[in-house]
């Protein structure tokens, strides 16, 4: 295609892809297939039900949910994220300080406190827009 | 290692973006102090003024900043002017807006102007990763300002059509920037150049290229990727429909020109490629035209315009010369930005005096207002390209590029010619709409109760900045060229 020759080196690479492939649709159907062989069949009330212990799901879940909802858990997502991100910088913060300059170390210091200032904005503009109170 | 001092002077090359960004913020919370929303666009519109003082600056720099992410060359710049010249004539336009709801302008305001900073980010970005973070940045503004008409149906069904378009888009060119990772192993635009430089091209690049051509194509309404645009631009928010076929496509052209650029000379089947863009391009301009022919929603029939607009900048990318394509788009583009604004501030006094926007609304439009009727007339003229208006320099200079391709014998020469024909073609198929206009506004008699439309004064300076300079790009083009071709990107 387009003057693109495979060569056999790059044959061999892209071979392992092939294998990963086959290999990988193997172990995903595979336990299915089994399953469906040797697994013994009974539904049941009981065993049909969404959770096997805890609460009694009732209703259907085919609902309109509120879109408020939503925005709590955008709220909820982004300040899940920003702690995926502090911890990381954290770890990096303090071979900045101690392996490199104190002067590198305060600058990224000072951008860590930017990037959760800016989400706090976000946070506050939900707060004062009402977005936060369930009614 | 890069040392806390050098970070530090690196920073005022960011000076417009950071502006704004600032800006963008500082709008959002005074938007929750001050109750009255129109008393923040002064701050948008020194916001976005101070931007573009800040970009006019001569801060150039050729080296690579923060680590390779960005760099801000004179190219860089030029997108920065654009993008917050645009910015300012369309905080102008939403001024006078009125079905914007009054106590939505600062949320309006403070994405507008986040975009805008979005917009300078994606044209300085030499890194895959920021290139789609800022692509990203762009796209997330964008969708929520096309869905700012709450209570109006088509601007929510418009704002999700955009959406889901843009995520299936942006879901692709992501797999190719993943592909060319791995081709090349790097996320850096020049040292995936130098990977490509001295190897034989796989498949994975071919395909890799492909779709990130999606993602760009989405972003300039290239066709097949165009299916979002009559529906968007019909739904929002006008001024945002201006600011969606000027901004965002022009930031989907920079860095389209910029991965164009830094990339593709290192691929050895970039004649094909050239090839495969200039279909799409006369793809592009083809689909637009004939279907803006059967439009009767200015909006809509200006949407379909804007796809022929990005097939005709587009054609410019088949001569890969970098004296030629470079100074064709950026002029282009600098041309287009002010006669499409103008045709769109027309677009808004018609839709605030008759409250819908079909072409009968503009029936007797010479006898009613005719400062709006020629202007209106003149905008159409310079968008079909007749001169001596700013359209036509952009499209002789598209036309010229692909004319010099073929005579100085560059590889795919004669394909050239097909395309500067089709070219040719389109040009004349574009006419017949953008006249249907003007009978309507000239030829036609008003209906009974048409009010005359009154121009407000941010809408006025927004209508006259766009006539003049729409005037003077076509009849004063020199000092525009030179100034294009300073800001054109090195030459690899």
């Amino acid at each position: 295609m387009w003057g693109c020759a495979l060569h056999p080196e790059q044959f061999y690479t892209l071979s392992f892809l092939g294998v990963f492939v086959v290999v990988g649709l193997l172990f995903a159907l595979g336990p299915l297939i089994l399953a469906y062989m040797l697994a013994p069949y009974r539904p049941g009330r009981t065993k049909n039900e969404t959770y096997e212990c805890g609460l009694e799901a009732r209703g259907d879940s085919w609902i309109q949910f509120r879109v408020q909802y939503y925005v709590i858990a955008l709220a909820f997502l982004i300040f899940d994220l920003e702690a995926v991100f502090l911890f990381p910088a954290a770890m990096v913060l303090r071979e900045r300080f101690v392996e490199q300059s104190l002067s590198l170390g305060l600058l990224a210091a000072v951008e860590i406190v930017l990037f959760v200032a800016i989400l706090a904005i976000g946070l506050v503009y939900a707060w004062a827009k009402k977005l936060l109170e369930w009614n | 290692m890069v040392g806390a001092s050098e970070l530090w002077q690196q920073m005022r090359y960011l000076m417009p973006e950071g502006l704004l960004l600032c800006a963008g913020l500082v709008i959002l919370l005074f938007d929750l102090v001050v109750k009255k929303g129109r008393s923040l666009y002064p701050l948008a519109m020194l916001a976005t003024a101070g931007a573009a003082a800040l970009a006019l600056l001569p801060l150039e720099s050729s080296e690579p900043l923060f680590f390779g992410m960005i760099q801000s060359d004179a190219f860089a710049r030029y997108f920065k002017v654009f993008s917050a010249l645009a910015g300012f004539l369309v905080v102008l336009m939403s001024m006078d807006y009125k079905p914007l709801p009054a106590r939505f302008v600062g949320e309006y305001l403070g994405i507008l102007v986040l975009a805008l900073a979005a917009i300078m980010l994606l044209a300085e970005s030499t890194n895959l990763l920021m290139i789609f973070l800022s692509l990203e940045f762009l796209s997330l503004s964008s969708y929520i300002l096309v869905g700012f008409l709450r209570n109006d149906k088509k601007s929510k069904e418009a704002s999700l059509k955009y959406f889901l378009f843009g995520a299936m888009c942006t879901a692709v060119m992501l797999y190719g920037f993943a592909l060319l990772y791995g081709a090349s192993g790097s996320l850096d635009l020049p040292a995936i150049k130098a990977a490509f430089a001295n190897r034989q091209n796989t498949p994975l690049t071919c395909l890799a290229m492909l779709f990130i051509l999606a993602g760009f194509g989405f972003k300039v309404a290239m066709v097949p990727f165009h299916a979002w645009v009559p529906d968007a631009y019909e739904g929002a928010p006008t001024p945002i429909t201006a600011f969606l076929s000027v901004g965002s496509k022009a930031g989907g052209f920079a860095v389209l020109l910029r991965v164009f650029f830094t990339v593709f000379p290192g691929l050895d089947y970039h004649p094909y490629w050239l090839a495969v863009v200039g279909v799409l391009a006369v793809f592009t301009m083809t689909v637009g035209n004939v279907i803006a022919c059967s439009q009767d929603n200015l909006k809509r029939l200006l949407g379909y315009s804007s796809i022929a607009q990005a097939g005709y900048v587009l054609l410019g990318f088949v001569v890969m010369d970098g004296r030629f394509t470079q100074p064709a788009v950026m002029i282009y583009l600098l041309a287009y930005l002010f006669m499409n604004l103008g045709a769109f501030v027309v677009v808004i006094v018609i839709a605030n005096t008759t409250g819908q926007e079909e072409i009968d609304d503009l029936a007797g439009l010479s006898e009613r207002s005719p400062l709006l009727a020629w202007s209106m007339f003149i905008f159409l003229l310079s968008l079909a390209g007749v001169p001596p208006l700013g359209g036509w320099i952009g499209k002789y200079y598209i036309f010229a590029t692909l004319v010099k391709g073929y005579l100085e014998g560059l590889s795919g020469g004669n394909l050239m010619l097909w395309f500067a024909v089709a070219l040719a073609v389109n040009s004349v198929i574009a006419a017949y709409y953008y006249f249907r206009i003007v009978k309507a506004m000239f030829f036609e008699h008003a209906r009974e109760r048409m009010a005359r439309p009154v121009v407000g004064g941010p809408l006025l300076t927004a209508l006259y900045v766009s006539l003049i300079l729409t005037f003077a790009v076509g009849l004063w083009p020199q000092p525009f060229l030179n100034w294009v071709s300073r800001m054109a990107l090195p030459l690899l």
